[in-house]
C-alpha cells in the first residue's frame, strides 16, 4: 500500500502541472505570414488558424507538466508501507526517578508490547532517563523484565530529548521488517521537557507516538536527618477583607501555618514569612521590613508595592486584550503559572531574577535585606486566574524561598505534562504505524522519494536541453 | 562569379547540343541548319545541270547511270541569335526552406544554356523583367560574352508584378531576323496567360524558335502545411490555409499550367516544366535530350 506523508502536495502538484499547459495555450506563436506565389489557386480554410493556435512543442510541454507532477509526488514523500508482513514495536521506557510509582505497570506494559512469538527482530526497547541506551533484542526477555522490576526506577531525572533521539538507531535495530509503531511509557512529566523538544520530536519520528497512561508518581525526596527545625513554618497573609484566600490555600496545601490580617492591624505575631497583597501604611511596612531584617521573608505583590517606597515598574506593553488573557510566570526551573494580569516588569538590578514574564522581563525579584529577604513580585498574586493554577501553590512556595540558596524543588518537577506538550509528545494527526524507510538515517534502500527527485532532475536536464535546441533552430 | 553557379554545372552540360527545331538564319558556320543551300558539309540533294554551275559540283556516277548532267547539293550551316529572357518578378523570389529561389535556380538553368548555345557559336543576350523589361546583355558571341551574361545573372533580384509579354516583344525587337526566344519563369501571370501566349505567337509568326521553361517549387503544388499565406507580388492580402490539405489545390494549379502549355503548343513553341527540387543539370539534360526523341 503506498501511503504518503503529505497527501496534499499531490494535489498542488497536479495543480502546478496545468500551468505549463495554460501558458502554451495562451503564448500563442504570432502567426507567421508566408509568402505561396500559387495562392491563386488555394481555398482559404479558417481552420488553418485553430491549428497554428494549438499547444506548439508538445514534447517540451509533456516535459515540464511531468516535471511538476513529479516535484508534487516527491514532496508528498510516498512509501510503501507493505501490508500483512507484521509492524515492530518500538519502548521507550522511561527509568527516571520520577517512575517511582508507576515503575511496575510500565514494565509490565513493557513486557506486553515486546515479548511476542514473532521473536526479538521485531521489537526494539529502549531505556532512558537523561540518557537513553538501547537494550540488544537478544537481551528483552522474560528475565531481563523480571531484573528490571526488581531493580526500580534510577535517580535520576528524565530526558525525553534523549528518548526520542534513541527513535532512530532503535529503528535501524529492526531486521526484516518494514514498518513500526513506537510507545512511550512514562509518567510524563514537565521535568522531561526541555526547550526544543518540540523540534526534536519532528525530526526523530514522522509517526505518533503511543503514551502509554501510567499514574503520576511524586518523587521521594531524600530528607536529611541533620535539618534543623521540623515544626510547621508560620506565614501571614496581608490583605484586604475577602483577599489572601487563596495565598493561604496554597500555603497550607504545602505545610505552611497560615494567618489572614488586614493591613491596617499591627504585625504582632511573628512569623517565618508575609505575603503583603493589599496597599499598607507605612508604618506598618517598615515594621514588616524590620521583620525581614531579622530573617523573615517579605512577598510584596504589585499592589503593596508603594507601601514599601517601591515604585512601580513598566506595564506590559503587548495589546490591552494580550493583557487581559493573562500571561505567564515562568520561574527559573520550574513551574510556569499561567493567568497572570497586570504584569509589571520590575527590576533585577538589586536582586536575583526567581521569574519572568514569557517575554523575558523580570517578574519577581529576590532582594536580600539584613538577614531575610523581600520578594517583589510584579503582579497581583490573587488576580486572573493565577490563584486557580495547579502549579500555584509551588510558585508561592518559590516566593517563599525567597533569597535562599537555588535548589531543586522536587515538587515542582512532579509537575505533570500539560496537555498540550502531551500533544506535541504524542504527534496528533500522524498514523501510528509507518514506513521504516521514513525515518531517517535508517540506512535502508534511497526512500522512494528521494528516487521522484532524482527523476525530476532527469525529467529538468531534458527540458532545458530541449527548449535550448528549440530556441537555437528558431 | 565561381560560386554562383552550382559546382560541375557547365562540365555535366558538356557535350550537349541545343540544336534548332527549325532553320536558322544566322550566319554562316554554326552548327544549326541552314536554310540555304549550297556550299556546304551536308548533302541536301541533286538538281539538274544548268549553265554557269561549278562543274566540279557534277556527280559524274550519276551521269553514266543515266547519262544526264546533275549537280550535288550541299546545305549549309549557320548560327542564330538567341534571347534567354530571365522572369525577375516578385513571386521568383520564393524558395523553400533550405533550397535555391526560383529565381536562382531559373539564372543557374540560363547559364547552362547559354554556355551550351556560345560554344556552337550562337550570339547570345540576357532580358530580364520585373519591376521593369531590362536588356541586361545584347545578343554577342565574343569572348567574354559568358562572364558578361553571368555577371548580370548573379546581380538579379526578383521584386515587381512582371510583365512576361512585355519582355518577349522585347525581345523579339533584339533579334531583329529570326532567331532563339527562351523564356524562363514561373508563367504566373495576372492575366491568366492570355498576353503572354499571344507574344509567344508573334514570335512565332516571325520565325523566331519560342522556348518556354516553367520554375516551380514542390511547395506551390500543395506541399505545404497550415499558415496564414500572402501572394508575394499581392502582399496586402493574407489567407489562412492549408495546401496540403487543400485536395484541388494541385489539380488547380496543374490545369492551370496544362493551359498554358497547350496555348504554347498550339502556337508552336515549346513548353517544359522544371521543379527546384531537381538539380538544374538534370532538368536540362533531360529537357534537351527529350526534344531530340
Amino acid at each position: 500500500m503506498l501511503q504518503f506523508a503529505n497527501p496534499l502536495f499531490l494535489l498542488a502538484g497536479a495543480v502546478a502541472a496545468g500551468i505549463p499547459f495554460l501558458l502554451h495555450l495562451i503564448a500563442r506563436r504570432p502567426s507567421e505570414r508566408r509568402p505561396l506565389p500559387t495562392l491563386r489557386f488555394l481555398r482559404a480554410d479558417p481552420r488553418a488558424t485553430i491549428r497554428l493556435n494549438r499547444p506548439t512543442d508538445r514534447l517540451l510541454l509533456l516535459l515540464r507538466m511531468l516535471l511538476l507532477l513529479l516535484l508534487g509526488a516527491g514532496f508528498a514523500r510516498p512509501s510503501w508501507l507493505p501490508e500483512g508482513e507484521g509492524t515492530a514495536e518500538i519502548v521507550l521506557l522511561d527509568r527516571s526517578r520520577g517512575m517511582a510509582g508507576a515503575w511496575s505497570p510500565a514494565v509490565s506494559a513493557a513486557r506486553r508490547l515486546l515479548l511476542n512469538p514473532e521473536g526479538p527482530s521485531r521489537s526494539a526497547l529502549v531505556v532512558f532517563d537523561t540518557t537513553a541506551t538501547l537494550v540488544p533484542a537478544e537481551r528483552v526477555t522474560g528475565e531481563f523484565f523480571d531484573s528490571l522490576l526488581s531493580a526500580g526506577p534510577g535517580a535520576a531525572p528524565a530526558d525525553y530529548a534523549a528518548a526520542l533521539r534513541a527513535l532512530p538507531p532503535a529503528a535501524r535495530a529492526l531486521a526484516a521488517v518494514d514498518s513500526a509503531r513506537a510507545t512511550l511509557l512514562s509518567s510524563l512529566r514537565w521535568e522531561g521537557w526541555s526547550p526544543g523538544l518540540a523540534g526534536v520530536r519532528r525530526a526523530a519520528w514522522p509517526g505518533a507516538l503511543r503514551l502509554a497512561d501510567l499514574p503520576p508518581a511524586r518523587i521521594e525526596t531524600p530528607v536529611s536527618v541533620d535539618s534543623a527545625d521540623t515544626s510547621p513554618r508560620r506565614a501571614m497573609v496581608v490583605a484586604d477583607a475577602g483577599g489572601g484566600r487563596y495565598v493561604r490555600a496554597a500555603l497550607e496545601a504545602i505545610g505552611w501555618n497560615v494567618q489572614i490580617q488586614p493591613p491596617g492591624r499591627a504585625t504582632t505575631d511573628p512569623s517565618d514569612a508575609y505575603v503583603v497583597l493589599s496597599p499598607m501604611q507605612r508604618q506598618a511596612a517598615l515594621r514588616l521590613l524590620q521583620r525581614a531584617d531579622s530573617g523573615a521573608t517579605v512577598v510584596i505583590s504589585a499592589d503593596a508595592a508603594p507601601s514599601f517606597g517601591m515604585t512601580p515598574g513598566p506595564a506590559a506593553t503587548e495589546s490591552a486584550s494580550a493583557a487581559r488573557s493573562g500571561g505567564a510566570l515562568v520561574f527559573a526551573g520550574g513551574p510556569t503559572v499561567p493567568g497572570a494580569v497586570d504584569r509589571i516588569a520590575v527590576s533585577a538590578d538589586t536582586g536575583r531574577l526567581l521569574a519572568a514574564w514569557e517575554d523575558g522581563r523580570a517578574a519577581t525579584v529576590a532582594i536580600p535585606r539584613g538577614e531575610g529577604c523581600l520578594v517583589r513580585v510584579g503582579t497581583s498574586l490573587e488576580g486572573g486566574t493565577l490563584p486557580l493554577s495547579a502549579a500555584f501553590p509551588a510558585a508561592i512556595e518559590r516566593l517563599l524561598s525567597g533569597c535562599a540558596p537555588e535548589a531543586s524543588t522536587p515538587e515542582a518537577n512532579d509537575t505533570p505534562l500539560p496537555a498540550g506538550a502531551r500533544q506535541v509528545l504524542r504527534g496528533a494527526g500522524r498514523p501510528e504505524i509507518i514506513s521504516l524507510a521514513t525515518v531517517a538515517d535508517t540506512n535502508r534502500e534511497m526512500p522512494l522519494h528521494r528516487w521522484i527527485f532524482v527523476a525530476a532532475l532527469g525529467v529538468a536536464l531534458l527540458e532545458t536541453g530541449l527548449a535550448f535546441r528549440r530556441r537555437r533552430a528558431s | 562569379m565561381s560560386g554562383f553557379l552550382p559546382p560541375g554545372l557547365l562540365e555535366r552540360l558538356g557535350g550537349l547540343q541545343l540544336a534548332a527545331r527549325g532553320l536558322a538564319r544566322g550566319a554562316a558556320g554554326g552548327t544549326h541548319r541552314s536554310p540555304h543551300r549550297g556550299a556546304g558539309d551536308e548533302f541536301a540533294r541533286h538538281r539538274g545541270y544548268e549553265p554557269g554551275d561549278d562543274p566540279r559540283r557534277i556527280d559524274w556516277k550519276l551521269f553514266g547511270r543515266t547519262d544526264r548532267l546533275y549537280v550535288r547539293e550541299y546545305r549549309e550551316t549557320s548560327s542564330l541569335r538567341a534571347v534567354l529572357v530571365v522572369d525577375a518578378s516578385a513571386s521568383m523570389g520564393f524558395a523553400e526552406p533550405g533550397g535555391p529561389s526560383k529565381l536562382r535556380y531559373a539564372s543557374h538553368a540560363a547559364a547552362g544554356l547559354a554556355h551550351l548555345m556560345l560554344a556552337a557559336g550562337d550570339a547570345v543576350g540576357l532580358i530580364a523583367f520585373g519591376e521593369v523589361v531590362r536588356v541586361a546583355a545584347p545578343p554577342r558571341t565574343r569572348r567574354g560574352q559568358f562572364g558578361e551574361l553571368l555577371r548580370q545573372l548573379e546581380r538579379l533580384e526578383a521584386g515587381g508584378a512582371g510583365d512576361a509579354a512585355a519582355a518577349l516583344e522585347r525581345a523579339g525587337e533584339l533579334l531583329r531576323r529570326p532567331g532563339r526566344v527562351v523564356l524562363l519563369g514561373d508563367l504566373l501571370e495576372q492575366d491568366g496567360g492570355e498576353a503572354l501566349l499571344a507574344a509567344a505567337g508573334r514570335l512565332r509568326a516571325r520565325g523566331d524558335e519560342t522556348i518556354v521553361l516553367r520554375v516551380l517549387t514542390p511547395a506551390e503544388r500543395g506541399e505545404a502545411g497550415a499558415g496564414l499565406f500572402f501572394d508575394p507580388e499581392r502582399p496586402g492580402s493574407v489567407v489562412p490555409a492549408h495546401p496540403a490539405a487543400d485536395p484541388g489545390f494541385r489539380a488547380r494549379v496543374d490545369a492551370y499550367y496544362a493551359g498554358i502549355a497547350k496555348g504554347l503548343q498550339r502556337r508552336g513553341a515549346e513548353y517544359a516544366p522544371l521543379s527546384v527540387a531537381q538539380p538544374v543539370e538534370q532538368a536540362l539534360i533531360g529537357w534537351i535530350r527529350g526534344r531530340r526523341s
